[in-house]
């Protein structure tokens, strides 16, 4: 995977390497009862969900895609491409655009909770379990009080809708 | 028109014109392909001239320009004027162009009046002129046709010799040219030398050509021109010579300027002159040969056109000649089967002796006419005895189906119709409809149209239904083929002997049938008798045959003077005749109405008496009869008067109408004993009916004074019911009026309760509104927030420089978390809210239910109470009626009363008159029997209202019942007597 010069490598290796001695920023947001956070720096916008224009022949976690000020944003919903089935929108629902890989997309989740400023140092290592795949979506574990936020990456997360797979993943 | 409509001499006329016809295509064809030809040969004659003028043109362009000074009009005796000739011929010739070149070339030197130089232009011009040469041959069709004798002399004209003269003038044209120049070049030497050579050669072939078409012409006109070819064959070698020393010359001077070339051009213009004179003979003997070919041409086609003609005439004749052979023998037979036809064979058939089919057809002839002839004759024979027949007899033909094809004038005459009338009907019109319809007549047709002969006598009937009797044969007329196929009738009429006979007979039996006739002899001996005399007398003829006269009498005229002196009379001949009382068999008395007729012989003398007989027994009989009733009758009528009803007429021995009249005489007599029997004992019922109307009346007089007492009782009884009924119905009205009112606050509550749902709907409405306007703030706190966030993302990513603008986004987002919460918890109290109303709402409606029921049962009773007031008004009214009502029937009752009291005064007059009435009726003597019958049915009476009056008392309604239905019968039956009153009938 190609780094990115603006975006702060956050794997679950080096992440922990590099940023020991700072503090860094996440958004929350909740899709069903769990909360999940990215880095704040890959966000370019939140906003209201709206309907968004459907393209035949998508996965069905691609809802289509939406016009952003003149670029076309694909939108996913978060809580089917966990698997959970396909959120029921409504008005309060939100899209976190962010920037994966220099491309744009959109992420719909339940609602936007809050911003997290973490030292680097307390994000916890994802444990290791049986299934190797599923774990490359999650870069780490924030504890916030008594609960815990799942930090997700986003890289290994849409890492077959980049624009060099499209063709292949259509 | 089809062909078998045309006459034989009109087909080999249309045979012969079909065959000639080809002849005449032919000759046409062959006509038209020589005109061509001459045409061509004209074309080819005006071609020639074309190209004389075109020589000449060119001859003088080139002899000009020999000369240094001449001009081609000195050259020329005559120019000839090529620009005419052109419009006249290039058209035809398709020359247009070839004759423009030329004409062009020509008018650049001024033609004809400037000397022609010669220069390299001038082989160029003559090449025009040749060319328009060659074009206007091609036209022309000059030396096309190698089968033509001047084809080779058109050649060498028109070809060969003007390409050597056009060699010559080049060849003249490059020396003048090459002796002017400075010096001589090696390629000009070469040119000059190689057109030395094919002048060489085409002069060689022009000759060749010549040559060939001298031994091509066969009249030696080539021949002729033997002078001017050998002419040209000279000059040719010298012009030849003359030409290449020149060129040797040139070669080796070295100035061409001093080469002496007037050698050379003194060879040119011996050149130009040969061949000048050749083309010229040339020239006119390809005009003669184009003459005689055209006059040859013309020749022939004459003398072929004079074949066909002479053919065509031949043939024509030919066929006339035969047709007229064939027709005039078909049309002597025509002629002859014409006679024949008509009936006429009274000629002998010509060409009988021919071996041709006309002689055929002739030997055919002869035979039909002879059987014509024996045909005709025995016509003739036939129809004179036909002719007989229907002169003498009625005949009539018919079809085989009846229908009526003709019928002489006797037939016509006897059933009176005319032959117009009857022709085209069926047969069957003149039997009657009984004969039609009968088997026997359908038999006859059917045995007619098998062919069998039917003779018999008919009766037909004529016009107008008039009998017809006809003595007929009816003949079937058969055919070749032996089946009958038509029907003569052959009748004589003999309607008048069949009506005399008839008569006759009919008259005899008309009198046998009603009169007895019997014969005497003149002393009184029976002859004879017939069927009715002997049934008259009840005799057998054998008992009385022989017997004379006298046994028909009584004995004692019998042996009379009367007697005598009758059978005196009858000898005597005078005839006598009466009604005579006779003596039958056994004795019996028989009354006759007879004449005696003595019959006369020939001699006047009386022979035989013949009786003719009426019995008249019957009208005897029964005139005594008539006397005997009437005298009987005039007795018991003189006894009815006498007030004796008892006696009768006997009807012992009476018959028919008397018997009739004297049992009307009796049965008038019964039926007046009747009716006075039954007038009494009307009498005695009518006195016991009103002796029992008597006791009625007084039992009403009775009954109605207790009516009256209690009807008085009725009224006081009615008149406190009144009261109280009133009272009742003033109640009822109060109670009506307090429901009304009741109703109307009933009214009143559900119209608040109505308010109150209103009121709640808008409390419900206003917390939607507050709802909605919540729902807008929890949006623009959602907003806000996203809003916040994304400050938040952007001052993260602006590092260290946004770190203060991230605390200001992050106390927006919470001032934003806060107001969504806020406007959750006034959500949740208006939904709170919402719900409260909702009760109320339901309460309310609630209360609104249960006042409607409660105005709808004040209504009920409201309307039971106003049904009651309304029935109580109602029972007050009919109180009020009953009470008037029972004030006249007390008034009534009191009428009542009085009319009692006269009802029995007028019972007692009618007891006294019925009384009379029997009186009066006694008077008749009845017969015993009728008076019994009567007295009894009287008594009867009597006891029967004895035995019902005493129980009276004990049964008073019934008896009323019983009296009064008899008192009604007899109030109807007494009501005219008496004239009662109208009161009386209402009671």
């Amino acid at each position: 995977m190609a780094e990115s010069q603006d975006l702060p490598s956050i794997g679950p290796n080096n992440g922990l390497d590099a940023a020991a001695a700072l503090t860094r920023q996440f958004i929350s947001f909740r899709v069903g009862d769990d909360e999940f956070a990215i880095d704040i720096m890959a966000v370019r916008e939140i906003k209201g969900w709206t309907e968004t224009t459907v393209l035949p022949n998508q996965q069905n976690y691609m809802l289509g895609v939406l016009n952003l000020r003149g670029t076309i944003v694909p939108i996913f919903d978060l809580r089917c491409r966990f698997g959970l089935g396909l959120t029921t929108t409504t008005r309060s629902h939100v899209v976190i655009i962010v920037a994966i890989s220099g491309r744009l997309l959109g992420l719909l989740v339940d609602a936007v909770s809050d911003i997290l400023t973490v030292n680097a140092a307390d994000i916890r290592p994802v444990p290791d379990v049986d299934q190797p795949i599923d774990n490359a979506f999650l870069a780490g574990i924030i504890p916030v009080g008594d609960s815990m936020v799942v930090l997700l990456s986003l890289e290994n997360l849409f890492a077959n809708h980049g624009p060099a797979n499209t063709a292949v993943a259509a | 028109m089809s062909l078998t409509s045309l006459k034989l001499r009109t087909k080999i006329g249309l045979i012969v014109a079909l065959m000639s016809l080809p002849i005449v295509i032919l000759g046409w064809l062959y006509v038209s392909k020589s005109e061509e030809g001459v045409a061509r040969a004209r074309k080819e004659a005006s071609g020639v001239t074309y190209s004389v003028a075109v020589w000449e043109t060119i001859r003088g362009l080139a002899n000009s320009a020999l000369d240094d000074t001449a001009t081609p009009a000195t050259v020329l005796s005559t120019v000839p004027d090529l620009v005419s000739l052109g419009h006249e011929h290039d058209t035809a010739f398709g020359t247009e162009d070839a004759a423009r070149a030329f004409n062009d070339a020509l008018a650049s030197y001024d033609w004809p009046r400037s000397h022609v130089p010669f220069d390299a232009r001038l082989p160029q011009s003559v090449n025009f002129g040749l060319n328009l040469m060659a074009a206007v041959s091609n036209g022309a069709g000059i030396a096309v046709d190698t089968e033509v004798d001047h084809n080779y002399l058109g050649q060498a004209l028109m070809s060969r010799i003007p390409r050597v003269l056009w060699y010559r003038v080049a060849i003249t044209g490059k020396i003048r040219e090459m002796s002017r120049a400075a010096s001589v070049s090696v390629a000009d030497l070469g040119l000059l030398k190689s057109q030395i050579a094919l002048f060489q050669e085409a002069s060689g072939g022009a000759l060749d050509v010549l040559q060939v078409a001298k031994s091509h012409s066969a009249d030696g006109r080539v021949e002729a021109l033997s002078g001017q070819i050998s002419a040209f064959a000279e000059a040719v070698p010298n012009f030849v010579r003359e030409a290449e020393t020149v060129t040797l010359a040139f070669e080796k001077a070295a100035t061409p300027g001093n080469v002496d070339i007037s050698g050379f051009m003194e060879a040119t213009k011996a050149q130009a002159k040969a061949s000048q004179a050749l083309w010229h003979g040339g020239a006119e003997t390809l005009t003669a040969m184009l003459g005689d070919y055209v006059a040859s041409l013309r020749s022939a086609l004459f003398t072929t056109f004079g074949v066909v003609l002479a053919a065509v005439i031949i043939a024509l004749a030919a066929s006339i000649f035969f047709s007229l052979q064939i027709t005039r023998g078909v049309g002597r037979m025509i002629g002859y089967m014409q006679r024949i036809t008509k009936g006429d064979y009274e000629f002998e058939v010509d060409g009988t002796d021919r071996k041709d089919e006309i002689g055929t057809i002739a030997g055919a002839v002869s035979v039909f006419r002879e059987n014509g002839r024996q045909v005709a004759e025995l016509t003739a024979n036939y129809k004179g005895q036909a002719d007989a027949i229907r002169l003498s007899q009625s005949v009539l033909e018919l079809a085989l189906d009846g229908t009526i094809t003709d019928a002489n004038d006797i037939f016509c005459r006897i059933f009176g119709y005319t032959i117009d009338e009857i022709r085209g009907k069926p047969a069957a019109m003149f039997a009657d409809a009984a004969a039609r319809e009968s088997a026997e007549y359908k038999l006859m047709w059917e045995g007619l149209q098998r062919g069998e002969h039917v003779v018999g006598q008919y009766k037909r009937i004529g016009k107008g239904g008039r009998e017809v009797w006809l003595e007929v044969s009816f003949n079937p007329i058969k055919g070749l083929d032996g089946k009958p196929f038509k029907i003569v009738q052959i009748a004589t009429d003999i309607t008048a002997r069949r009506l005399q006979a008839a008569d006759f007979e009919g008259q005899i039996a008309a009198i046998s049938k009603a009169q007895g006739i019997s014969e005497f002899s003149l002393d009184g001996k029976v002859l004879d008798a017939n069927e009715n005399f002997l049934n008259t007398l009840g005799y057998t003829l054998a008992e009385i045959k022989g017997q004379h006269h006298s046994i028909f009498v009584d004995p004692t005229y019998r042996t009379s003077v009367d007697y005598r002196m009758f059978w005196e009379k009858l000898g005597r001949g005078e005839y006598d005749t009466n009604q005579y009382k006779r003596i039958g068999k056994g004795g019996r008395e028989v009354w006759i109405q007879a004449s005696y007729n003595p019959i006369l012989d020939m001699n006047g003398k009386p022979f035989k008496v013949v009786e003719y007989a009426t019995d008249v027994t019957e009208q005897v009989r029964s005139a005594e009869a008539l006397q005997a009733a009437v005298r009987e009758s005039k007795e018991v009528i003189e006894a009815a008067r006498g007030n004796d009803l008892t006696r009768r007429v006997p009807l012992d021995g009476k018959t028919g109408e008397i018997a009739n009249l004297c049992e009307g005489i009796n049965t008038l007599l019964d039926t007046m004993s009747t009716v006075v029997a039954d007038m009494m004992e009307a009498a005695t019922t009518i006195s016991n009916a009103v002796a029992e109307i008597s006791s009625g009346t007084t039992d009403l007089s009775q009954r109605t004074e207790q009516q009256a007492s209690n009807l008085e009782e009725t009224a006081a009884s009615m008149e406190e019911m009144a009261a109280t009924v009133k009272q009742n119905a003033d109640n009822a009205q109060q109670a009506n009026q307090l429901a009304a009112s009741a109703r109307g606050t009933a009214t009143d509550g559900g119209e608040v309760v109505g308010k109150a749902v209103d009121a709640m709907s808008r409390i419900e409405t206003s917390s939607q509104k507050i709802s909605d306007i919540i729902s807008v703030i929890d949006e623009i706190a959602f907003q806000t927030n996203l809003l916040a966030l994304n400050a938040a993302v952007e001052a993260a990513r602006a590092g260290d420089a946004g770190k203060g603008f991230a605390v200001v986004a992050s106390e927006v987002r919470s001032l934003a978390q806060r107001s969504s919460g806020a406007a959750k918890d006034i959500k949740a109290l208006i939904v709170e809210s919402g719900a409260q109303v909702k009760d109320g709402v339901k309460l309310v409606n609630d209360a609104g239910t249960a006042l409607t029921e409660i105005v709808g049962s004040i209504k009920k009773v409201a309307d039971i109470v106003s049904d009651i007031a309304a029935a109580s008004r109602e029972q007050s009214a009919g109180v009020e009626e009953i009470n008037k009502a029972v004030t006249q029937m007390d008034e009534m009752t009191q009428q009542n009363s009085a009319l009692v009291e006269e009802n029995a005064s007028a019972t007692r007059m009618l007891q006294e008159q019925a009384e009379a009435m029997h009186g009066r009726m006694s008077a008749f003597r009845l017969a015993e029997a009728v008076r019994a019958a009567r007295t009894a049915i009287g008594d009867r009476l009597e006891a029967r209202s004895v035995t019902k009056t005493p129980s009276r008392p004990a049964q008073p309604k019934k008896v009323a019942v019983a009296g009064g239905r008899n008192a009604q019968r007899l109030q109807s039956e007494l009501h005219a007597a008496f004239e009662s009153d109208a009161d009386w009938k209402e009671f």
